[in-house]
């Protein structure tokens, strides 16, 4: 199967989109809506003793306000530990924490009602270093204190690697609260039904697990819940978690009515998830051939107010801290710990990101120090299939390491870099670096990853996919067309899809952690295969033409043991059968071992990517351009070459934001970018010049030879950007966004 | 929560006069409105009247006469920024226009606002200084003129008084021989609050020295300030292209300036940062008549 060619069509969702006649959740209304106001916490850190609604309730227009003791069913949420109250009770973690729900029949006298609810804080001291708040005598956020998580995986002995090293590197490293800046923010609308059920449009990246942690929420039966939750106007990881549609459901059921709420850019940059910023002390030793010996981490995770996944991000980037390098002693120990900064959880590359900034850091580091060129040192660690991972698993899938590795080094820019680094202004430096990222693909060990598919054979011959996993921008869904397509040897535009509802799409787990394609390919492949088994069945108990009859595929129909039936002439022929129903289901392969200590690791299939980057540092003020990237990419097989490049595209502007200009400044638990005049993301006037370089070594486990690349297109550009700062200038960034200032003060130490 | 407020449009300078009179202080002036809706969302607008004044297309003009620039308070920055007039005489303007927000931004808003609005980081507004531009005021009653180095008196405040609007700004024309700039430090290509701007004009000599000098800078001070010791330093520089004795005399910005810390940026790196805006820009444009030894 995975010899099939795809042709490059159009998105499906070009057309909607473009023309702006896509309906988002956040577009629709229904008759009689409510408008939601959810009031926040005043202080990031307090006790309730009291709430009084009296004065809001007594607004003109107002229809319900609620506190905790109106949540019907188990107050909290949260998809790995329900920690985060709904509405809370009796504390406040953070400034974007629910304390009361307004409904009313306009979102301004929602808004005005939300200004007279009364709460007595009684204000607790906030804790905002993650480090400090490990401490025994730190104030506490949660009753069993403020470790989330703690995890040390090790392998063989670092000290022992360390004194046979030539070099070693040690530094610290920070990185930055990214936000994901969806352009549709938290939104949505919860509708209650006349069978007492409710239907909950609001665009997330699960809606099948949106519906469980509503059913919690409520105390009602899950199949009462219907999720609705695509399209979504961006994710990044950002909706995999619940957002606001708790609040709106209990509205919606306490009033009656629909209820509708869309937050502002502000409300959304203050109460959002955010991704976690890390602290990372990293040695790293080496011998004077390049050969890694020993590296020894530990991360600090500033997990916010809540567990979320602070846990599963903070073990894939301890899985990630050695890359898939050959470092036979390492120690890799993380804490995940509370604050007050806000709440942090899932966003594309999911902790790889923060880990391989430093370590890619210290790899360059050394090769300057030893005198060797990065590509050499990299070449020599970089592992192959049926090594033994640095956290001790054997890699039996694919590794791309070496190849992503090869294709970078013989890509335009770097091996012109010193023409490209020419520059005839006095103050202009230019630099070019590179640096390469494996990405762990899907859940990981223990946690149950299982996609399944359906596909439908229409009465006139076209088809309808049937699928959970929702379409974020990324162009997934116009690829499970082409896959689709491909398998049933149609034209894609026969293909319809359902996708990202609890009603008519099936589970296939979130549009997560680069999973979608991956786990589609081998859900429609498997679904595709019940289509021959059952249309065969089916001939043949109408035709007598024997069990073992088979179908194929082929030009527009099938072949069958009674000839060739075009789709049309199948569907017809069937047209009394119901359902004409075809379905897949698809487990992920896993590790056969956990490894020790370490929940959900390791993972067993991976992304792979290599990065170069060109930045023109101006040397005056500290700016840093980012001119021209090369990216090589595995994508295993390329579906829709396309929607690769834009990938690429939208993969490297977050990254260079990661690198260059975003993060979220909290002091004292207060958000101080609230928009985007301070909140800065790259528009387009800041990105590069694109230079694709795409490989298709095939992932075995996958029916089409899939791989996901959603977040690994984003992480090497990282380090590469930091990196050729250093190339430019020769100084270390070891804080990322490496602003204008930072840089400035970089280059004059004594400011 | 964009509070409640009176709107009138102004539909000529007469109307807008009338009303500026009528409410007076009461009332506050909506041009492109790219910074007072802004405003609005984040409760920061006290007046309780709005006067829009885009609908006044008499306040829209940019037109030369007897070697003055005369540029309408209505001219947006689209449209300075595309005007061969201000290319031409009034460049470092046109450079600024250009570079202020978005292409979206500067399709509205106007050069008027920016001075009016007296932020410290207007990015016009050291353009107009260094270009020596006077700012036309009127009232019902009649006009006033206002050298623009007098017209402000501190951050969001100027001699403007409460029924008085900006009508007209006018500049000598530049010619051969006179050299203008404008430099910008954001923090990124587009859409960017200056962190620190500056503009500069040269004069320069029958020896091909500077003769003349106006260095103002943004951004750094509770107004935009002229840098005079500054453009002293520049008129003793020999007239040879060197980056060393450019980047030196511009280091004597960093005596006239007066920033503070803010989100964007430290007090401490804006000076640094002016000192190479002015290095820069200097270098770039006396390279077109000096050159090396």
């Amino acid at each position: 199967m995975d010899d099939i060619h795809f042709e490059q069509v159009d998105r499906v969702d070009a057309l909607g989109k473009a023309c702006g006649t896509t309906e988002y959740m956040s577009d629709l209304s229904f008759p009689g809506m409510l408008y939601a106001w959810f009031v926040r916490s005043k202080y990031p850190h307090a006790l309730i003793k009291n709430v009084d609604i009296s004065r809001a309730m007594a607004l003109n227009g107002v229809v319900t306000v609620l506190t905790a003791a109106d949540v019907t069913g188990f107050n909290g949420f949260g998809i790995v530990n329900p920690d985060m109250p709904v509405i809370c009770g009796d504390k406040v973690r953070y400034i974007g924490d629910t304390v009361a729900l307004v409904a009313a029949t306009t979102e301004r006298i929602a808004e005005q009602a939300a200004a007279l609810v009364d709460v007595d804080y009684e204000v607790l001291p906030v804790v905002d270093d993650p480090i400090e708040a490990l401490k025994p005598d730190a104030p506490k956020l949660h009753d069993k204190g403020n470790v989330c998580l703690h995890t040390l995986i090790t392998k063989g002995n670092v000290e022992q690697g360390f004194r046979e090293a030539d070099v070693v590197i040690e530094h610290e490293y920070r990185t930055p609260r990214q936000a994901h800046v969806p352009l549709e923010t938290e939104s949505g609308v919860a509708v209650p039904e006349a069978d007492g059920s409710l239907s909950m449009y609001a665009g997330s990246q699960y809606a099948f697990r949106d519906q469980l942690q509503l059913a919690r929420i409520l105390g009602m039966n899950p199949r009462m819940i219907h999720v609705y939750s695509n399209p979504v106007g961006g994710g990044f990881g950002g909706k995999d978690e619940l957002t606001i549609q708790g609040g709106i459901a209990l509205l919606a059921m306490k009033t009656g009515k629909p209820v509708k709420v869309f937050l502002s850019r502000e409300e959304s940059l203050v109460s959002g998830w955010k991704r976690h910023p890390f602290i990372i002390r990293m040695k790293t030793g080496f011998k004077s051939d390049g050969t890694m010996l020993a590296n020894d981490v530990t991360c600090y995770e500033d997990k916010g107010a809540y567990t979320s996944l602070g846990g599963p991000i903070l073990n894939l980037a301890l899985e990630h801290a050695s890359s898939l390098y050959r470092v036979p002693n390492t120690r890799h120990e993380g804490w995940a710990v509370f604050t007050n900064n806000g709440v942090c959880g899932a966003f594309r590359g999911f902790g790889v990101p923060q880990v391989l900034f430093a370590l890619e850091s210290n790899m360059d580091e050394a090769a300057e120090q030893l005198g060797l060129d990065p590509v050499t040192i990299r070449r020599k660690n970089v592992l192959h299939q049926g090594e033994v991972s640095p956290i001790g698993h054997t890699l039996r899938t694919g590794v791309s390491m070496d190849l992503v590795l090869d294709a970078i080094e013989k890509s335009e820019l770097w091996q012109h870099r010193e023409e490209y680094k020419k520059t005839d202004k006095p103050w202009l430096r230019r630099g070019v670096a590179l640096a390469l990222a494996p990405q762990g693909a899907g859940l990981g060990l223990g946690i149950p990853d299982y996609g399944g598919a359906y596909i439908d054979l229409d009465g006139d011959g076209s088809f309808t996919l049937r699928i959970g996993l929702v379409e974020y921008g990324q162009g997934t869904h116009t690829g499970f067309t082409q896959m689709a397509a491909g398998l049933l040897h149609v034209h894609p535009s026969r293909v319809r899809i359902v996708a990202g509802q609890t009603e008519g799409s099936v589970d296939a787990g979130p549009a997560t952690a680069s999973r979608s394609m991956y786990t589609a390919s081998n859900a429609i492949a498997a679904a595709f295969r019940d289509f021959g088994v059952k249309v065969a069945g089916a001939l043949a108990a109408k035709y007598h033409t024997g069990a073992d009859a088979v179908c194929e595929a082929k030009d527009g129909g099938m072949t069958t043991p009674v000839g060739f039936r075009t789709y049309e002439e199948l569907a017809q022929e069937f047209s009394q059968e119901s359902p004409l129903r075809w379905e897949g289901y698809f487990v992920w392969p896993t590790a056969d071992r956990e490894i020790p200590g370490a929940a959900g690791l390791p993972h067993w299939i991976y992304s792979f990517a290599a990065q170069a980057a060109l930045v023109e540092v101006n040397t005056l003020t500290g700016e840093t351009h980012l001119l021209r990237v090369a990216t090589a990419l595995d994508t295993g097989h390329t579906v829709n070459p396309q929607q690769v490049e834009a990938q690429i595209d939208g993969g490297v502007a977050q990254g260079e934001g990661f690198a260059l200009f975003e993060d979220t400044l909290i002091s004292k638990g207060q958000v101080r970018t609230r928009n985007f005049s301070t909140y800065i993301i790259p528009t387009v006037q800041d990105v590069p010049e694109h230079e694709y370089i795409i490989l298709e070594n095939s992932e075995g486990t996958s029916a089409l030879g899939v791989r996901g690349i959603g977040e690994v297109v984003m992480v090497p550009i990282i380090p590469a950007v930091a990196l050729a700062i250093h190339d430019a200038t020769g100084v270390w960034v070891r804080q990322l966004p490496s602003t204008p200032e930072r840089v400035y003060r970089l280059l004059h130490p004594g400011l | 929560m964009i509070k409640e407020f009176e709107y009138h449009a102004a539909q000529d300078l007469k109307e807008a006069l009338e009303l500026a009179e009528q409410f007076g202080p009461r009332k506050r002036f909506l041009s492109g409105g790219t910074d007072v809706t802004v405003r609005l969302k984040e409760g920061l607008v006290t007046e309780d009247v709005i006067v829009d004044l885009s609908h006044v297309a008499e306040l829209r003009f940019v037109r030369e006469e007897s070697g003055v620039v005369h540029v309408g308070a209505g001219a947006t920055h689209a449209d300075l920024g595309a005007s061969p007039i201000v290319r031409q005489h009034g460049h470092a303007l046109a450079l600024a226009a250009s570079r202020v927000g978005s292409s979206q931004i500067r399709n509205v808003g106007t050069v008027g606002g920016n001075v009016a609005n007296a932020s410290p980081a207007g990015d016009t507004i050291p353009a107009l200084i260094v270009l020596d531009a006077v700012v036309s005021i009127a009232n019902r009653k009649g006009t006033r003129d206002v050298p623009i180095i007098d017209f402000f008196t501190g951050p969001g405040r100027s001699v403007l008084a409460s029924e008085e609007l900006v009508t007209e700004l006018y500049f000598p024309v530049t010619g051969p021989g006179e050299l203008t700039g404008f430099g910008k430090l954001g923090s990124r290509q587009a859409m960017t609050i200056s962190t620190a701007n500056m503009a500069f004009y040269f004069r320069i000599g029958d020896n091909r020295r500077i003769v003349e000098a106006r260095i103002a800078f943004g951004s750094v001070a509770p107004t935009v300030v002229r840098a005079h010791r500054t453009e002293r330093m520049f008129c003793q520089l020999p007239p040879l292209l060197s980056w060393d004795a450019i980047r030196g005399a511009a280091q004597m910005a960093w005596k006239e300036v007066a920033p503070i810390d803010d989100l964007r940026a430290t007090a401490v790196y804006r000076k640094e940062a002016v000192v190479g805006l002015l290095a820069e820009a200097a270098y770039e444009a006396l390279a077109s008549c000096w050159h090396e030894r």
